[in-house]
């Protein structure tokens, strides 16, 4: 007669004592191992409270429609400069040159965001003028919406010199964030919505490129043209303007953020935290459990047991 | 054109099509344009959604465009065709069942290419597709306002943003200023009265943008300002034609002393100073009343009395009137090498007070960093000059918590007297007064002894030479933080004036060449004491039992 197992279950054995004795004291001792211990493993760890964290988006970047322009027409030294600034044109003088200018900002993929932004330049010359560099300031406006509502005027800086006299600069980059600080996860942020280059002073000392480099340059947040490098075409035909061509990208930032106390980010951070408490506890629980049925099973501490077929009777 | 006048309409490029145009290619000769009337304003053509009427690549109005296989001009040219250049259409790709238009080429049995049309329905693979579109409006923009005479501005308010037009905007902030006061305030522009009897402003000449002089940069009323730039010019032809460079231009003007305008300063020249090519220079009796323009010199090769430095003293009273200004001038000889020249013009403004003018301080109480030392009665210099024996080369004053390095070279001959050459290197590098106290504080007022650190000098020389010349002078200066830690103020606790010697004979220094590098330095070096971390004292337990408590035992 074949016998087989028609069911299994696992019996449940108590052990009873009474408080003032040496397991209430041997269990009071493992359940604070098994609870702290984790805690200190994890944060000994490090990483175990959150502090910064990235976000991903794109900003809404707009032109300004401000430009700054100076190239140099001789190795000599002499030049022509324009800008959108009338005070800087009223400084320049005899300098003056007055470039045909086409700009256009596209939204690729019709999300509502501008994504790029065509610009030409074309500087017309005198016969006997070459350019041997130039020196061209843009700003934007950039506005990010997603965690802190930030507004800021920004800059970008494009500078080529050439020992050869050329016809054609052309610069394509991404218009990236500099972040020296985190940003704020919410509120709202306008701390450097005021212009970079101060055009309604009457004063030179406004327009010097060094001055506005370094005061920009000053700030926490701040924006640069990343590029491979300006194209720099050579071999102009007398009479013809030197061609600017700029395409400036606007793709998606990641921003650093900070968590803080006390609002949203709080319970970000506790979730991460209880991620990695729970998963180093699950070990611990698993280990204390074999020792204290050891410890128990084994009577290595007095305690009176109650078989499973008398548990009714108690 | 009359596709540019319909900015939101869903296909813009194919309002010309006639609308007896059906599914299939007619292969008609298509309407000329102007059969449709301009849109009044107000309203706008509905949109085209019948996806075998649009054809994008159709630009030539009447003509057919290569390659554009729904141009229904093209019906007698598509034998030329290679592609297509539009090979499908689709009129909504959300959709999951959508119109949609192939035209494809294919070579007839003839061996003339074919345009093919198919106006098929496809089915869209994507699992997120629009079955059915039960609020059509939601598939294409909304209909626009179209712009009136009575809704412009409101709709230019609600939709423009930057714009060159706005280029203009701000840049006259400081002519419409209101006037509150009829003096002027700081940073305002001072108004002049030219010779001519315009109104103008007073002008500094500054870099802008490049180191060039651009003579319209205003001074700003109580800002002081130096500035320096370049001035290129062409000896022969601009010298007496170039108004920069003369006197007149930064003298012959008056100063309207408040903004009512109704009275004016006149410009004192209260010195001329001449200068020569070789760079010597002779005060001038400004009292002759000659004139210094500029005047060519014989052979068309040096242009004399060029304005090479030009500072104004503008003397203001109370309520922000101008009381009169000084102006003193360098005028000065310029031949061919000397181009382009370097101008410098400065304006300080002085109050109208019977107090003494006040020296600048350093720092009150600590040095600030940047301010020179305060030395004797004059700040501490350091010399730096290519040549050592040249004229008394510019001087640099020793500025606080900058490390500077300099020097000069030396033609050293063997047969030079060594102690004569000792003592003039010796005064290069010391300078002409060189001061034994320095102010440990920047502050510091002269009458305060104890507040004057004395410079020490330490010399190192072996002596095992028989000429022994100084080679090097380090001005070393220690200081130290003093007071709070929020707030420590600088002082300078020690000075020494370390100078050293030839160890080995000046001809093997030298490598031979007879030319030896002379090297005056100054150091700064923070000897302050950390700050100590104030520990809190842990706390004790202060629980004594009483002293009989163990009285029967002890």
């Amino acid at each position: 007669m074949a016998v087989y197992e028609v069911h299994a279950h696992p019996a449940l054995v108590r052990y009873k004592t009474s408080v003032c004795t040496r397991a209430t004291l041997f269990l009071v001792t493992v359940l604070c191992l098994t609870y702290i211990s984790p805690l200190l493993v994890a944060y000994r760890s490090q990483g175990f409270w959150l502090k910064r964290s990235t976000y991903e988006e794109q900003p809404s970047v707009r032109f300004r429609y401000q430009i700054l322009l100076v190239a140099a027409t001789s190795t000599g030294g002499s030049y022509v400069a324009w800008s959108t600034f009338p005070n800087f044109n009223a400084l320049q003088g005899g300098n003056l040159r007055i470039p045909s200018v086409s700009a256009r900002e596209e939204d690729l993929n019709r999300d509502g965001k501008l994504d790029r932004l065509n610009l030409q330049i074309d500087l017309p010359l005198t016969p006997d003028e070459q350019i041997y560099s130039v020196q061209l300031l843009l700003t934007f406006s950039y506005q990010l919406y997603r965690m802190s509502a930030l507004t800021m005027q920004t800059l970008v800086y494009v500078q080529h010199a050439s020992p050869v006299a050329g016809s054609r600069l052309f610069v394509d980059g991404d218009l990236r964030l500099q972040q020296r600080v985190p940003l704020a996860h919410r509120g709202v942020d306008t701390a450097y919505n005021v212009s970079v280059i101060d055009g309604s002073s009457p004063f030179a000392a406004a327009y010097d490129l060094a001055n506005i480099i370094a005061a920009y340059q000053e700030r926490n947040l701040s924006t640069f043209l990343s590029s491979p490098g300006p194209v720099w075409t050579v071999g102009r035909a007398a009479g013809a303007p030197f061609r600017i061509g700029a395409v400036i990208r606007y793709p998606a930032e990641t921003i650093r953020y900070p968590y803080r106390e006390r609002d949203p980010g709080f319970w970000e951070t506790i979730k991460f935290a209880w991620v990695q408490y729970v998963s180093v506890l699950l070990i611990f629980l698993w280990v204390f459990s074999r020792v204290q049925t050891f410890v128990f099973q084994n009577q290595v501490l007095p305690t009176v047991p109650v078989p499973p077929q008398k548990q009714h009777q108690l | 054109m009359q596709t540019a006048i319909l900015p939101d309409s869903k296909t813009p490029l194919d309002v010309n099509s006639s609308p007896e145009t059906t599914t299939t290619i007619t292969h008609t000769t298509p309407s000329i344009s102007g059969s449709q009337p301009l849109p009044l304003s107000g309203s706008l053509p509905p949109p085209v959604t019948d996806v075998s009427r649009l054809c994008p690549c159709n630009l030539l109005e009447g003509q057919c465009d290569v390659n554009c296989c729904c141009d229904k001009d093209c019906v007698g040219d598509f034998k030329l065709f290679t592609s297509c250049s539009v090979e499908k259409l689709v009129a909504d790709p959300q959709l999951c069942s959508q119109d949609t238009v192939q035209y494809s080429l294919s070579t007839a049995a003839d061996g003339w290419a074919r345009v093919q049309t198919s106006v098929t329905q496809e089915v869209n693979p994507n699992i997120l597709c629009i079955q059915r579109a039960n609020y059509k409006a939601g598939l294409s923009f909304g209909t626009p306002e179209v712009p009136t005479d009575g809704n412009f501005d409101g709709l230019f308010q609600q939709f423009a943003g930057f714009s060159f037009a706005s280029m203009g905007d701000g840049g006259t902030s400081n002519q419409v200023a209101p006037q509150v006061s009829p003096g002027y305030t700081y940073a305002d522009v001072i108004w002049t009265q030219e010779e001519s009897g315009e109104r103008g402003f007073f002008r500094l000449p500054a870099p802008a943008g490049t180191a060039h002089c651009s003579d319209a940069n205003p001074a700003a009323f109580l800002e002081d300002r130096t500035t320096s730039c370049t001035r290129p010019f062409r000896l022969a032809q601009d010298c007496t034609t170039l108004p920069a460079l003369s006197l007149q231009m930064y003298t012959s003007f008056s100063i309207f002393s408040d903004k009512t305008e109704n009275s004016t300063v006149a410009v004192d020249v209260t010195s001329i100073v001449l200068q020569a090519l070789d760079g010597t220079r002779t005060l001038l009796d400004t009292t002759d009343g000659s004139s210094f323009g500029p005047m060519l010199g014989e052979d068309d090769s040096v242009c004399n009395n060029v304005v090479l430095q030009v500072s104004y003293i503008i003397t203001y009273g109370e309520m922000g009137t101008i009381v009169s200004t000084a102006a003193s001038l360098v005028l000065g000889a310029v031949d061919r090498i000397m181009l382009p020249i370097q101008q410098e013009f400065g304006v300080m403004f002085v109050q109208e007070s019977t107090t003494p003018a006040v020296l600048p301080l350093s720092g009150n109480p600590g040095y600030v960093a940047g301010l020179p030392l305060v030395a004797g009665s004059r700040t501490a210099e350091y010399p730096f000059s290519r040549d050592c024996l040249g004229a008394t080369g510019p001087r640099v004053p020793v500025l606080f918590g900058l490390n500077m390095v300099s020097g000069c070279t030396l033609r050293f001959e063997e047969s030079a007297n060594c102690s004569l050459v000792s003592e003039l290197i010796l005064r290069v590098l010391r300078g002409t007064d060189f001061p034994g106290y320095v102010a440990s504080f920047g502050n510091s007022p002269a009458n305060a002894v104890m507040d004057w650190v004395q410079i020490k000098t330490q010399t190192t020389s072996t002596g095992t030479t028989s000429c022994s010349v100084p080679l090097s002078l380090d001005l070393e200066v220690k200081w130290t933080k003093y007071g709070s830690l929020v707030n420590p103020q600088a002082q300078i606790v020690n000075v020494t004036e370390v100078i050293q010697t030839n160890t080995s004979s000046l001809s093997s220094l030298s490598g031979g060449g007879g030319i030896l590098f002379i090297s005056t330095s100054v150091t700064f070096t923070d000897v302050s004491a950390a700050g100590q971390p104030g520990y809190r004292a842990a706390p004790t337990i202060d629980a004594k039992l009483p002293y009989d408590f163990f009285f029967p035992f002890v």
